[in-house]
């Protein structure tokens, strides 16, 4: 009886094995939540035009990071990747308000929870494309906020900020985000 | 032996000279009591995280590629409790969703390394390493922070001791002693169940469904918000549990229970979360025992319902200095009653616990704690069978630990150091020592050992009981004749029993997806409860007349014992929508009665009562978006003083979502026999053992 059951076991197992080793080599590269934003930031900043800005500006484009870095070091990977033909992207951890306010797009982090509208408020009519995960509570400020439905990445933006800010994302972009409006007579949370 | 000095110093000087290897690894942290624990992270103090070491290039995906990829961090579970130091098992709540469980004791069932057995439809074993019975003395049980064993029977009743399993945060299952941080009867393991906060279980979320085993379940929780930051949730459970299969007919063991409760986590502010929580619960619970009887035929079989109920009130402050700086300060009251067929016990417990980790300097971590705990019983019985010499009785135990985890080369070696002191009314202070060595050589490798003592301290069972087991013709496992009662006598000078436990483990992660998981263990007893036949003691003298014997018994420590064993865990996540769970488990119990006495026979089957091989299989499907199907394999060694025989169980579960916020399931358990007995004789309360049958069920639920 045992032998017999542990024959069938072997022969269950070594099944098992063989589909699932088929399974692991036809699996594409998985990626990190926080490396999956890096890339969505990567393809934002692609996509958008800073019209306050020289269309013909070489010089690298900032993406500050302000508070402590939630994706560990993700986000740097980023650092000298090409966004035009002549413009790469610098990755800034920013120490403070100044220095974020010198950046063209800005992740802030969730550490900055407590003054984080206060800082929104801040940066709204600068031109920065500013990126928030929503969970951290601040929608109906900033412009992009990454929100995660089942084991999906998506991600919002706020148009009204978007023209505040002097932004024009492009609508290949636009497309794929949810879309939100300033309410008329206040802000919704 | 030389040779084996010249290994360890080359791996030495390996772990030392291994700088080039650029890995970030956060240091493990003590086998956390994330219960009461100073961390309110999801992830508990256990644990740790380790970096992918690969750095993709993120430029390289379009929109359309990134919005399709998944967010699920895979074998997340494996490597967050890579670095611990300690022979444990995480079992999620995913698992527990997926593995068709229905109560708590069940979900158990999924942690490798662990026996759990049911006796009957109602009544569980459940041992870490050997010893199991109905009441497994050396199992630790808390459920947030809340100690559930009972120090009258010293054990617990699984029965009475369920949650909504979709609340269930995780169960961390440690396997071998835990003294050092639990305090006593942590001896074999500790089971620590931590639900999730009342901010994670927000809405509305039903089930109901039934089977031929599982009658009828319902529950509905409700979470909502009651300001800005303090959220809350309360809950109704109850089930209706059909008979198991019994051979002589009539199962009776049939039981129904209901429960109740709500949480609480009030976020006071940034540094301060205030729970709390508390349950109450009732139910009738079936039973078929055999009882002793003074007179001809000296023993009967009874079927009835034990009543139950308990209630408990939990409350928590955790304070937060710094991140290395955390305070907490918990409360809780807990009520139960349970009116059996052969005795009622009440009890009534208060405790406080405070605990307080901090690093004084870069290099230690220390965590302290205090508490305190009262308790206050009253156990009647038949007086002429069984009683103890007081009913009513007060407990109080006072303890303090103190630990500290020193890094002595960083992300590499850290030794854990610590002890456990407490006061308990029995045999006053017990000490636990422990010491703990993590040592980490690369990132996917870890190898820990540990040397610990701890201690099973006696209950008032082993103190003061006074009580006849029936000794007749042809019950198992009383099998032997003449009629005569056995009368245990409780001993007042009963000491602790004692373990010295030596562990060895080693974790690897060949692949990003792959992880085992090895422990090996050498667990050395002394002072192990054995009944002796005294014959001598006026107190208690023996009585033979032309129809009934009865031979005195005395709990005495006088049994001595080693087991050992290894546990292999494996992980496997193939695909993001595929896991794979492997474990196998080997387990020898040695015992040594002294060479002359008369003795118990009972205390010595535990060399049998565990099985010596167990082996499980699980595999967790996902296809597509709206199907699962998870399958679970089990092995069981046999238990041969049980007369219960090796079997194989097999479950599965189908469950389908065909709209957004509803679910179907469908389960299917111990699908390759009608029925097959799991454990044998309860050798506490002379329940009869029924059959495990084969159970269907289906049910519905809806989550907002």
């Amino acid at each position: 009886m045992e032998k017999s059951l542990l024959k069938s076991g072997l022969f269950a197992g070594a099944a098992i094995l063989a589909f699932a080793m088929k399974a692991v080599f036809a699996q594409t590269q998985t990626l990190t939540p926080y490396q999956i934003k890096a890339g969505f930031i990567y393809n934002f900043a692609m996509a958008t035009k800073w019209l306050t800005e020289d269309p013909n500006s070489n010089l690298p484009l900032v993406f500050g990071i302000l508070g402590a870095d939630p994706s560990q070091g993700e986000f740097e990977l980023l650092q000298g990747a090409k966004v035009g033909a002549n413009r790469t992207l610098s990755v800034k951890l920013c120490k403070d308000l100044a220095e974020a306010k010198e950046c063209q797009l800005l992740f802030i982090s969730g550490s900055q929870k407590s003054n984080l509208p206060a800082l929104l408020d801040e940066l709204k009519d600068l031109s920065i494309l500013t990126i928030t995960d929503a969970d951290v509570g601040v929608r109906s400020r900033g412009i992009i906020h990454f929100v995660q439905e089942k084991d999906k990445l998506r991600f919002e933006i706020n148009v009204s900020a978007a023209d505040r800010a002097k932004l024009k994302i492009s609508s290949q972009v636009l497309k794929l985000a949810k879309l939100r409006k300033d309410e008329p007579g206040g802000r919704k949370e | 032996m030389g040779q084996l000095i010249h290994c360890i110093v080359s791996i030495a000087l390996c772990a030392v000279t291994d700088f080039a290897v650029v890995t970030r690894t956060i240091a493990a942290e003590p086998p956390g009591r994330s219960g009461s624990a100073t961390n309110q992270n999801s992830a508990g103090p256990l644990a740790s995280t380790n970096r992918a070491p690969t750095r993709p290039d993120l430029t390289q995906f379009t929109m359309d590629q990134l919005m399709e990829m998944k967010v699920t961090s895979v074998s997340k579970k494996p490597e967050e409790f890579f670095n611990a130091p300690a022979a444990l098992y995480v079992i999620t709540s995913e698992e527990i969703r997926r593995s068709g469980a229905r109560v708590l004791p069940e979900a158990l069932r999924l942690s490798p390394g662990l026996n759990v057995a049911q006796i009957d439809a109602s009544k569980w074993a459940i041992s870490s390493r050997g010893f199991n019975e109905r009441l497994a003395n050396k199992l630790l049980v808390l459920i947030d922070g809340r100690s559930v064993y009972d120090p009258a029977f010293s054990g617990l009743y699984w029965e009475t001791q369920d949650l909504l399993l979709e609340d269930i945060d995780r169960i961390e299952v440690i396997r071998g002693p835990g003294g050092t941080l639990w305090g006593a009867n942590a001896v074999n393991g500790v089971i620590n169940i931590t639900t999730k906060s009342a901010k994670e279980t927000q809405g509305l979320s039903m089930e109901a469904g039934g089977g031929n085993v599982y009658q009828g379940f319902q529950s509905v929780r409700y979470g909502g918000k009651l300001g800005p930051n303090a959220y809350y949730r309360v809950y109704e459970k109850y089930l209706n549990h059909g008979e198991f299969f019994d051979p002589a007919g009539n199962a009776a063991d049939d039981w129904r229970m209901g429960r109740g409760g709500m949480r609480v986590d009030w976020e006071l502010s940034e540094s301060d979360v205030v729970t709390w929580q508390g349950d109450v619960f009732g139910g009738e619970v079936g039973a078929k025992q055999i009882m002793p009887l003074t007179r001809r035929p000296y023993a009967e079989i009874t079927t009835g319902d034990a009543k139950v109920d308990g209630a408990n009130l939990l409350s928590r402050w955790q304070h937060t200095f710094s991140e290395e700086n955390t305070a907490s300060l918990q409360v809780y009251y807990d009520h139960f009653n349970r009116d059996d067929l052969r005795y009622a016990e009440t009890r009534d417990t208060f405790d406080l616990d405070y605990q307080h980790r901090f690093s004084p300097f870069s290099r230690n971590e220390i965590v302290y704690g205090l508490g305190y705990r009262y308790s206050k019983d009253l156990i009647e019985g038949e007086p002429a069978t069984f009683r103890f010499d007081d009913p009513s009785r007060e407990l109080s135990l006072g303890s303090a630990f103190l630990q500290d985890t020193i890094t002595i080369v960083p992300e590499r070696l850290q030794l854990t150091l610590g002890s456990k002191l407490e006061h308990n009314d029995f045999t006053g202070i017990e000490t636990q020592p422990g010491t703990r060595l993590l040592w980490t050589p690369h990132e996917r490798h870890a190898i820990w050992t540990s040397v610990a003592r701890a201690v099973r301290t006696p209950s008032r069972v082993d103190d003061s009981l006074q009580a006849h087991l029936p000794y007749v013709n042809p019950v198992p496992p009383f099998i032997r004749s003449p009629p005569a009662a056995i009368g245990i006598g409780g001993n007042a000078k009963f000491e602790s029993e004692t373990l010295l436990a030596y562990e060895l483990g080693y974790r690897v992660r060949p692949l990003d997806r792959l992880t085992f998981d090895l422990a090996l263990f050498y667990n050395d007893y002394d002072k192990l409860r054995l009944g002796e036949f005294d014959f001598t003691n006026p107190a208690n003298p023996p009585q033979i007349s032309q129809e009934y014997a009865y031979l005195p018994l005395s709990i005495e420590n006088l049994m001595k014992g080693e087991t050992y064993g290894a546990e292999l865990v494996a992980h496997w996540n193939p695909t993001d929508t595929w896991k794979l769970v492997a474990s196998y488990s080997y387990l020898k119990v040695q015992l040594h009665v002294p060479p002359a006495g008369l003795f118990d026979p009972i205390s010595p089957t535990a060399t049998a009562r565990s099985p010596r091989h167990q082996m499980q299989l699980h595999s967790l499907l996902d296809l597509g978006e709206q199907w699962q199907l998870d399958t679970g394999a089990y092995y069981v060694d046999r238990l041969p003083t049980l007369e219960v025989p090796s079997f194989v169980r097999l479950d599965f579960r189908v469950s389908w979502r065909p709209a957004k916020n509803w679910e179907l399931s469908f389960v299917a358990q111990n699908v390759l026999d009608n029925h097959h007995p799991e454990f044998g004789a309860s050798l506490d309360n002379f329940d009869l053992p029924t059959e495990v049958r084969r159970s269907v069920y289906a049910f519905v639920s809806r989550r907002f």
